[in-house]
């Protein structure tokens, strides 16, 4: 694998640098049809960290606005 | 509620009893409620590192390709979405995820307009010409530098070889959708002086409309215009192509 990137392959790969949150879990699943990044919080509920969706509208849908939480 | 495609986020109780009541809807008519107003152009943001086939740490903010393709089969197949704007804040990634991509995008029968953000570095390059059409802010820059060598590397006349073929992937498919030279492409990636720890340029938003790397220097409300201009354009023609026939 070629890593064309103005980071270094350290940077890419280690954990230096960047931020302390270097041990989340990130994972997807599906809210009424669009498909979100969750996160883990403290408490196993799940957090929205980012929509993955094409369509602009989503982001306008209060229920899945970044840092709402799910409730399990 | 046990399922997760039932979950909804906590939010105050009157809030909650309406999206229960949209879950019942959801439920039983398989309904919805869909925002009033569809849109008929469809964004696309390419972030960060662009992950190719190893899963990298997740102190990495990333654009997976496997997220990104199906989306753009999605709409390449959709009947509503008319149009594409990319929107590029990219440090560079994976060579070959980001080729998958541009090549995606500038095979898409649908007209495209990208727009470069902050940063559209290495990688990030192709991804944005890709489009019919490209923007770039003004504040917006795009290190251009040549392919580094990663990984393992044995001090032959080959690796070098295999770097270059690498690299020319990269120049091939820029300079066939900008309007950027071969030859200055090329210079800019070995360019020395400018860059601290290594040769290559940083060129700002101007700079890279004058070298041809990208059609205009202009923000969101340019982009949108542009293209529904070039939705308008393709209905014309697709209207005309129809009455000649």
């Amino acid at each position: 694998m070629i890593i064309y990137s103005i980071y270094d392959k350290e940077v890419v790969f280690g954990n230096q640098g960047y931020g302390e949150h270097t041990n989340i879990s990130y994972s997807n699943m599906d809210i009424g049809g669009v498909s979100v990044q969750v996160s883990k919080t403290n408490n196993a509920d799940l957090r929205i960290e980012r929509i993955l969706s094409t369509n602009p509208r989503d982001y306008l849908n209060p229920k899945l606005q970044p840092g709402c939480l799910i409730q399990r | 509620m046990n399922n997760n495609t039932e979950a909804s986020p906590d939010t105050k109780p009157s809030e909650n009893e309406n999206q229960n009541n949209e879950i019942q809807e959801i439920k039983e008519f398989g309904t919805t409620n869909l925002p009033q107003e569809e849109s008929n152009i469809h964004c696309l943001s390419i972030i960060g590192q662009v992950e190719g086939h190893i899963l990298l740490p997740p102190h990495n903010k990333t654009t997976k390709y496997e997220h990104v393709i199906p989306q753009l089969v999605a709409i390449e197949e959709s009947k509503q979405i008319e149009g594409l704007l990319l929107v590029l804040n990219t440090v560079g990634g994976d060579v070959e995820a980001g080729l998958a991509i541009s090549e995606m995008i500038a095979s898409l029968s649908k007209p495209s307009v990208s727009i470069v953000l902050g940063g559209g570095h290495s990688i990030g390059v192709p991804m944005a010409v890709s489009a019919d059409y490209s923007f770039i802010a003004s504040s917006a820059t795009m290190t251009i530098h040549p392919i580094r060598l990663n990984g393992m590397v044995i001090g032959v006349p080959q690796t070098y070889e295999y770097f270059n073929k690498m690299q020319e992937r990269v120049v091939k498919f820029v300079c066939g959708h900008s309007k950027i030279t071969k030859e200055s492409f090329k210079q800019l990636m070995l360019k020395t002086g400018e860059l601290a720890n290594d040769v290559g340029v940083v060129l700002f938003g101007e700079e890279a409309v004058q070298t041809g790397l990208i059609d205009a220097v202009g923000g969101l409300s340019d982009a949108i215009a542009k293209l529904r201009e070039l939705i308008d354009a393709k209905k014309a023609e697709d209207n005309q192509g129809g009455v000649i026939q």
